[in-house]
Formats: structure tokens, C-alpha cells, sequence
């Protein structure tokens, strides 16, 4: 049944989960993703310092200390891009895994301290049970705060990212812009690091933005696919991990939302990886057939033999071709047009290839087995044209017209 | 009015510009040219502000560029963003119309009859609602003119705007400019063709690293000038001019494209 706890649990992972999704909109858009990634571990530190300081887990110093260590890290991430030759992703990458060694010693040291724990030892890897209603109100709030902000400043978050230099010109304050941007998505982690841990609220803030913008270019479809997204995947995520004990939700959370996005990935119409992979069926088909009709053209009867082929099972169901009582199979008239047409093709590209490209005529064959599949209508009869519609190729075999 | 006084820029200790010195009166058409690696690009950054200069100074309208930034719009080279950004077209001319008061989530009416008007300028009114990845280069360059355009600011600046455009693009980015130019605005445009730069601009800026000369255009666009920026290879200069059948002093006089 469901329990209080339960829905407890479950509304702080969908507060976390959308606060994340709605503040890596504005992050994955100006491919800022290894720094959202750079916060997320380089806060932790922070917190666990706050918690070492003050001595409990709950309140205010929590966040201004994640906020204070996070912005510390970009800073240092900006001076050594500016000061050494270091590019951006690699000063990045460092200020990132030293933040967050010095927080697994400061961790280990804490654990040792006899300090009363909380929640902190979740910190590592999320845990939403340990969430207190202070927390929820917290996240409640900022959620609110977050979309309020989103909204009013949608048009700042595009021309930004689109073209900071010329949203400088613009007169919008790029620096104070991208100031408060990284400071709100510090605050943001810190809120979310007891329940989906300083390695996976990361993966939360851009995995979906991605999702959104791979279904759509549209910015609306983009907010709304991440934003739901990421909502779903908390549900389920806070359902199992309240079920099942010793079950990490933030790593629920990221494995959910990697299979709601997975249909997607295989089935989204023309960018699905088997959506593609059956287009690439579909065409090899074609071929298949086109050759399997240029073959019959060119003979008088196919024996029963090869009855079983696919090719000519298909080519038979569109009444292409048919079998006679011999058991010889044959073209229909369609058939004999469709055929004429990939003949024409062939050989109008083997006269180009020897009239106009100058190929020996014993060469021009290959290449002309590959065009007659490729050359549409449009192309066909622009080259017709350009060879003044000849009557046979190279190798003196008739162009058939079009009819 | 653009004065430029005394200015050396570069990046990191190589200098691409020297003592550079002159004034143009606005409104003006002025092409900035000079052959390659001559400095036209460092100065167009410069004169944006981009690029801070290791001495020397750039005032327009009499005051620093910094306190007059609200009154230039530019048109970057094309490559300089990422085109599978999630926009429309429509949505990148109306960042033309962004003024940092303006709060609100979305443009004003006004700001979109804006847009459209420019973006109908440029003949690109029928991809208004297309997503910036699906445009061609020459495309791609009429959507940022549209959106500069749409700052209606006094002074346009332009790095290239023809380089790898079709020439039906460029015909009609040509046109665009004059229009505006013909509004009273001023337009700045750095330029590598010679010979439309002839009939194009009123006012040049010819640059060898140095400055060669700068004006009108009948003071600058002559044989012994394009000689000191070009080198001595003179026959295709003058054969040119040849073909211009004017003397250089008429060129200005030419209709405009």
C-alpha cells in the first residue's frame, strides 16, 4: 500500500529531479555539461565541511557552503584555463576529481570524528529516505523560485547560450549572468546531493536536456520532454528505492531515465538507431529486387529452382514478375517497364561515364551497377538530356525510353 | 563620426595593426580592405571592443566604444556559433530585438513585426519558422544580417559578410546594405574584393598592417595607394581600373548594386 513515507519520499525525488532537469536546460545549452558536472562533485566537499563545522547536517550552512566551495572550484576551473595553456575541459576535469578526493578524505576523517552522521554519509550516493520535511520545504521552494526564474528570463537563457558575444553586445551582463547562473545550479546540487549523491545529481542536471534535444530542436518540446522526463524517472525511482532496502536512489533515478530514453534512442522516426537500421534493410531490399528484375530482363525464364528467393517472393507480391505452369518465372508488363527503367539508367551512366568523363568502356560497367540504383527521376532525365537522348551506351546495347 | 587615434593591436606580443590614425564623418558606407593578414579583422574587433588595444584609442559619435556599445550592431562570421542550437530562424532575428530592460519572457509585438520586416529584407521570410541547422551558409549569413538589422542600431559592423555566400545571397545582402546605408545609418565592412569594393563603399580604409590611407573614396582608390597595400604586382590593379573605364576619382559616382 501506499504510505505517507512513501509519498514523502517520492515528492522529494520529483522536486529533485525536476529542479535538476529545469537548471541543466540552461547549462547543456551553452555546453557548459563537464562543468555542471565539475559542481556536482566539487560541492561535496562543502558540505561535508559544513557538516564538520556546525555539527549537524540540516540548515543554512549546508548551502552556503556548497554554494562558497562550488563557485571556489569554477574560479580555480577559470584561472588555470586564462593563466596556463591548459584548455577548458582539462582544467575542468582536474579541479574536479581533486575537489572531490579532498571530500572523501574529509569524509573518512568525519566518519572517525564521532559527530552525529545524519544523512551525511548518504552524501556520496543519495539516499531519499533520509530526507527530513525541512529538506522538502527547501526543495519546494526552490522549484518554485527556479521555474518563476526560468520563465521570466527565458529569452537571457537562448541568446545566451546561442551567442554570448553578441548578447554582450546586446547589453545583456554576461558575467553577472553566468555568475548567478553557476551560483543558482551550486545551490541547486546542494539541495540534491542527500538524495541522488554528489556522482549522479550531475548526470540528473544534463542527461534530460539531451533527451529533449535529441526528440526535438523545438526549445518548447526540448523544456517539456526534459522536464517530464525527469519527473518519471524520479517516480519510479523513489517507488523502488523506498521498496527495495539498499537501493541508491540517484542511481535509480539515472538508470530510469536511461530507459525511458532508450525507446526513444532505438525507435525515434529517422534519427532511431532501428529506425535506421531498417531503413538500411529497406534499401539493400531494393536493390536486391532491382537487380533480380534486370536479370530476368536480360534472360527468357528463370526455372523453378530458385523458386524459394526473397527477392522474387516480393517482386511476385507486387505482381512484378510471375511464374508460368513450367515453373519459369517471368516479368509481367509492369514488370517489363520497371526493369526497362533500371536498364536505362545503367547504361545512360555508362555513356556519360565514357562520353563525358572519358572512363575506357570496359570500365565504366561497375561503377554504372551502383548509379542505376542511386539516379532518381529527376537525375535520369537531366542526364538524357545532357547526352542528347542517345539510343545506346558504349557497348552498343539499346537505351530503352521512357515511356 | 569614427576616429581612430594612434592605435597598435595584436594578440599576445604579436602586433597585427601599427599606429593606425584617421577620421571618417558619418554617416558613411566604409570598407575597410586590404590584402591578407593586413589587420582588417583585428581592427573591425577592436573598433567592437572586442579586442583591447596595446596603445592608442577608438571614439565614435565623440566617446569611447565602451559608452557607446547600445549604438553598434555587428554581423560575426557565421562559424563563430553552433548551428544544431535549438532555435528557429524567426527566434535568432528577434535576439536582435533584446534590450537588457526588457524582463519579460517574451518579445513585444512590435519587436516581432520587427523581425519579420528584416527577415523578409533579406528574403528569408518563408524559413521563418525553420530550424537554424537546416539553412545553407549563405542562409545562415542573411539570418545574423537580419538579425543585426533588427537592432536598428547607427552603426552596422561587418567582418566578410560575402565570404562563402552564393551569389544570389550575396546580391541581395548587397542591396540590404545599401538600403540602410540610404536610411542615414552608418555601415562599417571589412572587404576583400576589390573590384566590388569599388562601386560599393564611399568612404576606405586601406590597410597594410600600417595604415595605407583612409577617406573618401576618390582619395583613396588610386593606383599608387592599392600599389602600396598590394604590392608591386600592378598589372591586375590597373588592368582593373582599366575595366572600370573611369578614372579612379569617378568610381564613387557609380550606381549603387
Amino acid at each position: 500500500m501506499i504510505s505517507t513515507q512513501l509519498l514523502w519520499i517520492i515528492a522529494g525525488c520529483v522536486l529533485a529531479a525536476y529542479l535538476l532537469a529545469l537548471s541543466g536546460i540552461p547549462t547543456y545549452l551553452r555546453r557548459e555539461a563537464l562543468t555542471g558536472d565539475a559542481l556536482s562533485h566539487a560541492i561535496f566537499p562543502g558540505v561535508v565541511l559544513a557538516v564538520w563545522i556546525s555539527g549537524s547536517n540540516a540548515g543554512w550552512p549546508t548551502y552556503v557552503s556548497g554554494m562558497l566551495v562550488g563557485s571556489l572550484a569554477l574560479f580555480l576551473i577559470q584561472t588555470i584555463h586564462q593563466k596556463t595553456r591548459i584548455p577548458k575541459d582539462g582544467a575542468t576535469g582536474i579541479v574536479l576529481i581533486v575537489f572531490f578526493s579532498a571530500g572523501l578524505l574529509l569524509l573518512g576523517r568525519l566518519q572517525r570524528s564521532g559527530i552525529p552522521l545524519g544523512g551525511i554519509q548518504h552524501v556520496l550516493l543519495g539516499k531519499a529516505a533520509t530526507l527530513l520535511p525541512a529538506d522538502l520545504g527547501i526543495l519546494g521552494i526552490l522549484a518554485i523560485l527556479g521555474s518563476l526564474l526560468f520563465f521570466v528570463f527565458q529569452k537571457w537563457v537562448w541568446l545566451e547560450a546561442f551567442d554570448a558575444k553578441f548578447a554582450q553586445h546586446s547589453g545583456l551582463p554576461t558575467f553577472a549572468y553566468s555568475f548567478v547562473l553557476n551560483t543558482w545550479t551550486a545551490l541547486v546540487l546542494t539541495a540534491t546531493i542527500q538524495i541522488l549523491g554528489a556522482v549522479l545529481s550531475a548526470a540528473m542536471l544534463l542527461t534530460p536536456a539531451a533527451l529533449g534535444h535529441f526528440l526535438s530542436p523545438n526549445p518548447k518540446i526540448l523544456i517539456r520532454t526534459a522536464l517530464l522526463s525527469a519527473i518519471a524517472a524520479a517516480v519510479f525511482a523513489g517507488f523502488i528505492s523506498a521498496s527495495i532496502p539498499a537501493m541508491s536512489t540517484g542511481a535509480l533515478m539515472v538508470i530510469m531515465l536511461f530507459f525511458l530514453s532508450f525507446p526513444f534512442f532505438l525507435l525515434y522516426p529517422e534519427k532511431g538507431i532501428l529506425m535506421k537500421w531498417i531503413a538500411r534493410k529497406k534499401e539493400a531490399r531494393r536493390w536486391s529486387d532491382e537487380n533480380t528484375l534486370k536479370f530476368l530482363f536480360n534472360s527468357t525464364g528463370i526455372r523453378s529452382a530458385i523458386q524459394n528467393n526473397p527477392s522474387l517472393r516480393r517482386l511476385s507480391n507486387k505482381k512484378l514478375v510471375h511464374q508460368n505452369n513450367q515453373g519459369e518465372w517471368h516479368l509481367t508488363q509492369t514488370g517489363i517497364k520497371n526493369a526497362e527503367r533500371i536498364v536505362r539508367k545503367h547504361r545512360l551512366w555508362e555513356t556519360f561515364l565514357h562520353q563525358r568523363l572519358l572512363v575506357p568502356e570496359d570500365h565504366v560497367h561497375e561503377n554504372a551497377e551502383l548509379m542505376e540504383h542511386l539516379l532518381d527521376d529527376e537525375a535520369e532525365e537531366r542526364l538524357a538530356q545532357e547526352l542528347n537522348h542517345p539510343s545506346s551506351d558504349p557497348h552498343l546495347s539499346p537505351i530503352p525510353p521512357r515511356k | 563620426m569614427i576616429e581612430v587615434h594612434n592605435l597598435t593591436a595584436g594578440y599576445g606580443k604579436r602586433t597585427a595593426l601599427w599606429n593606425i590614425d584617421f577620421s571618417i564623418h558619418f554617416p558613411a558606407f566604409i570598407g575597410i580592405i586590404g590584402p591578407n593578414g593586413s589587420g582588417k579583422s583585428t581592427l573591425l574587433k577592436t573598433i567592437l571592443g572586442e579586442l583591447i588595444p596595446f596603445t592608442g584609442s577608438i571614439s565614435l559619435f565623440g566617446k569611447p566604444i565602451s559608452e557607446v556599445k547600445h549604438r553598434l550592431a555587428y554581423v560575426p562570421q557565421i562559424n563563430s556559433v553552433d548551428w544544431n542550437f535549438p532555435i528557429r530562424v524567426m527566434d535568432v532575428v528577434l535576439m536582435g530585438r533584446f534590450r537588457p530592460n526588457s524582463w519579460g519572457p517574451f518579445y513585444s509585438k512590435s519587436d516581432r513585426e520587427k523581425a519579420a520586416f528584416y527577415l523578409n529584407a533579406v528574403g528569408m521570410s518563408e524559413f521563418s519558422k525553420r530550424q537554424i541547422g537546416e539553412l545553407s551558409g549563405g542562409q545562415r549569413q542573411r539570418v545574423f544580417l537580419a538579425r543585426a538589422l533588427a537592432r536598428e542600431a547607427d552603426v552596422l559592423l561587418l567582418d566578410e559578410p560575402l565570404a562563402g555566400v552564393d551569389a544570389g545571397s550575396g546580391e541581395r545582402i548587397l542591396s540590404v546594405l545599401s538600403d540602410y546605408q540610404q536610411q542615414g545609418r552608418s555601415i562599417v565592412m571589412v572587404h576583400h574584393d576589390l573590384l566590388t569594393a569599388s562601386t560599393l563603399f564611399d568612404h576606405l580604409v586601406l590597410m597594410q598592417t600600417r595604415l595605407v590611407a583612409a577617406g573618401p573614396i576618390q582619395q583613396v582608390f588610386t593606383l599608387s595607394n592599392l600599389q602600396t597595400a598590394y604590392g608591386t604586382d600592378v598589372s591586375i590593379l590597373s588592368d582593373m581600373i582599366h575595366k572600370l573605364g573611369q578614372t579612379p576619382g569617378n568610381l564613387s559616382d557609380h550606381p549603387k548594386p
